[in-house]
């Protein structure tokens, strides 16, 4: 009846890719179910969440970071990467230079993250091909269809195959298999993760006032104590 | 051939099937493992910042937020500048520049490594050197900005409640709480009330001159000791555990605001004053405001060194190469300095010694339950009557992510003058290792027998002193030791002087060749436990280029996730800022 | 030139938090309005408005006929059906009243909500669960008037119910007390809580000596008080109740030969006046409490027992004089007593 009394789960979830490759769009399409003609890059959102819930009722809250340019120059600080247990790879798939770079990233998640971070690769885009059955005959292949695919859909799959990735191809515009990329990442978190966290706050048995401390020892810095009000009735 | 622009095409892209061709694209399996094509450095910013050290980073982040673009670039490959957080392999690179003289205002530089365990028993990467060492009051400025920009999100924090002095050659736990002295049965009923007299006095300190001003040239230990008959050592546990003074000349209300800062602390998060960030802390926090910074528009590029400044063109060079134009300024780290022998760096006349030593050994019998650090002093006198200034050491257990299971990092700050600071921190050491290794004797049955008729406990004194010469010390893995200079005095807060005589004069004096005129230089850390005077010395900087610091971080990040709102279900609160954990976005997903 | 980005984005926030917000207002009205036509209108208990006003309680917990509805939901519609697919779950309706509380500790109508569910099923377990809630509650916020309130009220349900551990819920809500005062002595409602508890405690024990031995554990209790913080007026308000209550009164009179009450005002005496003595030598003023007190001391030395005037000195005037001075508020009643 009331989906707050389950528990969530957090998943950081990192975001990689080339500027203009549409990875703040898919995000945003995830997010608020919106998508904006040629935003402008993305300013003001550090991370955004969003929650996620399973077919079994299960909630995943995936906190999603974005590299916010650092990427750019090759700048990207230890504590992005940290504590990932997710990863999604965008490359434009109009853009052989972006899939290049999506190879990149992965190998640098890779050495940075190890071989227990989920990542997909996403082909972003598809809204921008006009998807034809594949042309049989040469006489098909002369006329020209508009198609301004430079990246086959087999080069990502073998990519995503050869590193052990999952892969996806999207329009962040129309929407199209957004919403499952997100779905497949949430149904592969282990089983193991799920009921390591509590939504409630926890107490300590010697009367410390720890609203703020969950039971790993960790601090929310946003759960002050309120100063108590002295009561003189 | 393929069409060049400005980078070199691939190799796919050369082959003559490219061209032309409108099915899809072949790449080779191999492509793009190569690192990824420089992109191109903006050629017009505002300011440009070299370093990218805890200031330098909160000053980023703030004009960033205001407005202004930033061009933060660091030569290093790794964020923090003079402070970071460094692996075992890092900081061994960093001790051998430091002694080739590639970073100025660092001397002395010394790095072991014990070789059997490090490499095969624990990793270079599990361990996260500060070069900087800091406690997080939970009542502070810093702590405050961290909230206030969203920061603190990027980061972990825990507690951190115990404090011990180093006193009669034995380790004391403090015990200062308002609790601890009520409770207390040992201590006497008019001590206690001289105690709790001066605990609220100090609270609320600066409405009470009629009580302190009198003593506003003489020593703390006076006032204590005259005004409140507090016995020596509470005094001393008050000026250097809990103020966290480095000696006895320490200014009244200076000691005063500093003993309030730890008491004040307390029960905001709990029963613990401080509290510390996992994974490091100046380097963390750094990395924080850059990222901080970044989101806001900052550009970054590290492995960039600045090569020149010129302030009539107000052009940039660097060391690849590219340059820029600045419409402000240009603010370097003196580490940072094209130049080390330039007259434009401001003296730093102050030497800090730092020594860092990872051991194998966990030493939880000195945390508080659950927890993961803590604090020791040695106030001024203690090591022998040697010190004239206080050393203090924070050590770290494996929860804080800064060193393996099984191990713990420990550091330990010097002030002292002259050349003795190097030993006083070995001493330091060695008291402390020889403390631990004592507290975990194990009390065993060779040690005491019960006594056959009268079952009351014997002590086998002989097989105790065997026990205690056997001492065996815990292993050392790593032992690091350099000298930092710095323009801050211990416990002031940098001065804005330093950065007015930068303003003018050297703009005009292009001639003389320098590559740094008209910068400014932002300070090197002070010796500082706590992050005090980072952001104030940010401000400074920020009202210098800006023309005041009004809107330094006036922003309001409160609505920042505008794009969370899902038009189904909107939650109605109070404050009417919505957080992620009173939203109902949920997905449903149907298979 | 300086942050026209910043401000225009910050411009853009601003217009599309108003939006946001006028959607909500909007959102909330039409919800309201759905709920009070399904209730007073339509006397529509089901399950359709149960869920209708799990979503407006949600979003506003005050919103009391929303709770109204809520319990005339429970007992129309889910205890009057047999049917087992709409059985009521009590837990998780303690459990949305729960969270509600962690967002608005003290919105009055979540706990009378919580209480009525409690009420209805009367389950011990179910109270002593209460009892560690407010544990926690009083945690987190020592001196919330309401929590200690609601404590003695869950505390009374536990005794109703299991009339054989009265005297055990004494004991440990006294020690309570204790641990609360310890963790900070100027928590009014501890006090006030302990000196209720306090002839009960006494009353449990059997024989002379052990209530004087509980007494005298007091009197150390409260010196040590006084002299860690003379500033807090519930440790002084504590002390003036418990050197003047009757029972603590007799059993003090029968020992020392007659004098024990006599001694231990004397005693409290002599500790006061070293505090106010000391205060004076460090800020030049009297501790007005210390003051107050003593009179009440000495009230009872020169009236009550007559004790003679030439062992001991009588300052009660003096005293006065000073309290009508430095307490200006209270100078009529001090104006009396001087007479």
């Amino acid at each position: 009846m009331n989906a707050t009394t389950n528990q969530a789960t957090s998943i950081k979830l990192v975001l990689l890719g080339e500027s203009a490759v549409g990875k703040s769009s898919i995000v945003l399409r995830f997010v608020s179910n919106d998508f904006a003609e040629n935003k402008e890059p993305t300013i003001g959102a550090a991370f955004l969440t969003q929650r996620v819930t399973l077919p079994d009722d299960t909630i995943i809250k995936f906190e999603i970071w974005d590299t916010a340019g650092q990427e750019r120059f090759a700048s990207l600080a230890p504590m992005y990467y940290r504590n990932a247990q997710a990863a999604v790879v965008v490359y434009d798939l109009t853009s052989p230079q972006s899939f290049l770079k999506a190879r990149h990233w992965v190998k640098l998640l890779r050495e940075q993250s190890g071989n227990n971070i989920i990542i997909a690769l996403v082909a972003n885009k598809l809204d921008l091909c006009e998807e034809q059955a594949q042309p049989e005959t040469e006489q098909e292949e002369t006329e020209p269809r508009g198609n301004v695919r430079k990246v086959a859909k087999e080069e990502g799959q073998k990519l995503a195959d050869d590193e052990g990735l999952m892969f996806f191809e999207t329009s962040a515009k129309t929407g199209e298999g957004i919403n499952n990329v997100f779905l497949s990442i949430a149904e592969k978190i282990p089983l193991k993760k799920k009921g390591n966290e509590q939504e409630s706050a926890t107490f300590n048995g010697n009367g410390q006032s720890e609203n703020s401390t969950s039971s790993n020892g960790r601090i929310d810095l946003n759960a002050r104590n309120g100063s108590s009000e002295a009561c003189g009735c | 051939m393929a069409v060049v622009k400005e980078r070199r095409a691939s190799m796919a892209e050369r082959k003559p099937s490219f061209i032309g061709k409108e099915s899809p694209m072949i790449i080779p399996h191999l492509a793009g493992m190569e690192d990824p094509l420089p992109e191109k450095t903006p050629e017009e910013v505002d300011v440009v910042i070299v370093g990218t050290g805890l200031i330098q980073s909160i000053l980023a982040a703030a004009l960033s937020w205001q407005g202004s673009h930033v061009l933060h670039i660091d030569k290093n490959e790794y964020y923090g500048d003079t402070t970071p957080t460094l692996t075992i392999e890092q900081l061994t690179q960093w001790v051998r520049n430091v002694n080739k003289g590639l970073i100025p205002f660092y001397t002395n530089a010394q790095i072991y490594v014990s070789s059997d365990k490090i490499g095969k028993n624990y990793a270079s990467r599990d361990f996260g050197i500060d070069l900087v060492p800091k406690v997080l009051f939970a009542q502070s400025d810093m702590l405050t900005l961290l909230v206030k920009s969203r920061v603190y999100q990027y980061m972990e924090f825990m507690p951190l409640s115990n404090f011990h002095t180093f006193e009669n050659d034995s380790f004391e736990k403090l015990t200062n709480t308002k609790q601890e002295i009520f409770t207390d049965q040992t201590i006497p009923l008019m001590t206690k009330r001289n105690l709790m007299r001066f605990l609220k006095f100090v609270l609320n300190w600066e409405n009470y001159p009629e009580i302190w001003e009198g003593y506003s040239n003489k020593s703390m230990a006076e006032f204590l000791s005259e005004k409140f008959k507090l016995n020596q050592t509470q005094s001393s546990e008050l000026i250097f555990s809990i103020g966290l003074c480095y000696n006895n000349d320490v200014a009244t209300p200076q000691c005063l605001q500093r003993i309030r800062r730890y008491l004040a602390s307390f029960d905001i998060y709990g029963a613990f004053p401080v509290l510390f960030s996992k994974y490091g802390s100046a380097g963390e926090i750094s990395q924080g405001f850059c990222r901080s910074a970044a989101v806001g528009g900052a550009t970054y590029k590290l492995n960039t060194a600045l090569e020149s400044y010129d302030p009539t063109t107000k052009i940039v060079k660097f060391s690849d190469g590219s340059k820029v134009h600045v419409s402000e300024r240009v603010v370097v780290s003196p580490t940072q300095t094209p130049d080390p022998k330039s007259k434009n760096i401001p003296k730093q006349n102050y030497k800090i010694h730092r020594l860092v030593v990872a051991i194998e050994k966990d030493c939880k019998q000195w945390f508080g339950e659950q927890e993961s650090a803590t604090v020791v002093v040695f106030p001024p006198g203690s090591l022998n009557g040697e010190n004239f200034e206080a050393v203090q050491a924070i050590i770290f257990g494996s929860n804080s992510e800064i060193c393996p299971q099984g191990t713990n990092l420990w550091y330990l700050t010097s002030v002292e003058k002259g050349e003795n600071g190097k030993r006083l921190l070995d001493l330091a050491l060695k008291t402390m290792l020889k403390s631990i290794s004592r507290e975990s004797i194990e009390v065993d049955d060779n040690v005491v027998k019960f006594d056959n008729k009268t079952g009351s406990p014997v002590i086998n004194e002989k097989y105790l002193k065997e026990e205690l010469n056997e001492l065996v010390e815990p292993k050392i893995l790593m032992k690091c030791y350099f000298e930092q200079y710095t323009s801050t005095c211990p416990f002031s807060i940098a001065q804005p002087e330093i950065f007015k005589t930068q303003k003018k004069d050297t703009t005009d004096d292009t001639t003389n060749g320098n590559k740094d005129n008209g910068v400014i230089y932002s300070p090197m850390p002070s010796s500082e436990i706590s992050y005090d005077g980072a952001i104030t010395a940010a401000k400074v900087l920020y009202e210098t280029i800006v023309g005041s610091d009004d809107d330094f971080f006036d922003v309001d990040f409160e609505d920042e996730d505008i794009t969370t709102t899902n038009n189904n279900r909107m939650s109605y609160s109070e404050s009417a800022i919505t957080d992620d954990e009173g939203e109902e976005d949920d997905i449903i997903m149907k298979n | 030139m300086h942050g026209i980005k910043r401000k225009n984005f910050t411009q853009e926030l601003i217009k599309q938090k108003k939006l946001k917000d006028q959607a909500k207002i909007k959102y909330y009205r039409e919800l309201n309005n759905q709920l009070l036509i399904a209730y007073k209108t339509n006397h529509k208990y089901d399950l359709e408005s149960f869920k209708l006003t799990s979503i407006i309680l949600d979003l506003n917990p005050e919103l009391n006929v929303a709770w109204n509805f809520r319990r005339k939901i429970i007992l129309n519609y889910f205890l009057q059906n047999t049917d087992s697919n709409v059985a009521f779950d009590w837990n998780q309706e303690l459990n949305f009243t729960m969270l509600q509380l962690k967002r608005y500790p003290k919105v009055y109508w979540i706990w009378n909500h919580r209480t009525w569910c409690l009420r209805y099923v009367n389950d011990i377990q179910m109270w002593q669960n209460e009892l560690h809630l407010v544990d926690k509650m009083l945690a987190v916020d020592a001196r919330n008037f309401h929590g200690w309130t609601y404590r003695r009220y869950v505390v009374s349900q536990l005794k109703k119910n299991e009339p054989s551990n009265s005297d055990l819920l004494n004991e440990t809500e006294f020690d309570y007390t204790t641990v609360k005062i310890n963790k900070d002595i100027s928590n009014f409602s501890a006090w006030h809580q302990r000196a209720s508890l306090f002839p009960g405690k006494l009353s449990q024990l059997q024989g002379y000596s052990a209530k004087l031995e509980l007494i005298k554990n007091e009197i150390s209790y409260l010196t040590n008080a006084i002299f860690t913080d003379a500033e807090d007026q519930s440790v002084w308000i504590y002390l003036k109740w418990f050197i003047t209550d009757a029972t603590i009164v007799g059993i003090l009179q029968t020992g020392e030969g007659g004098d024990g009450y006599l001694n231990v005002l004397k005693q409290f005496e002599d500790s006061i006046q070293i505090i106010n003595n000391d205060e004076i030598e460090f800020s030049g003023k009297d501790n007005n409490w210390c003051l107050k007190i003593l009179i009440v001391i000495q009230t009872i030395f020169f009236d009550k027992l007559q004790v003679e005037k030439g062992g001991r000195t009588d300052d009660r005037r003096i005293m006065l004089e000073k309290l009508v001075e430095v307490d200006p508020l209270r100078k009529n009643r001090y104006l009396y007593l001087l007479k």
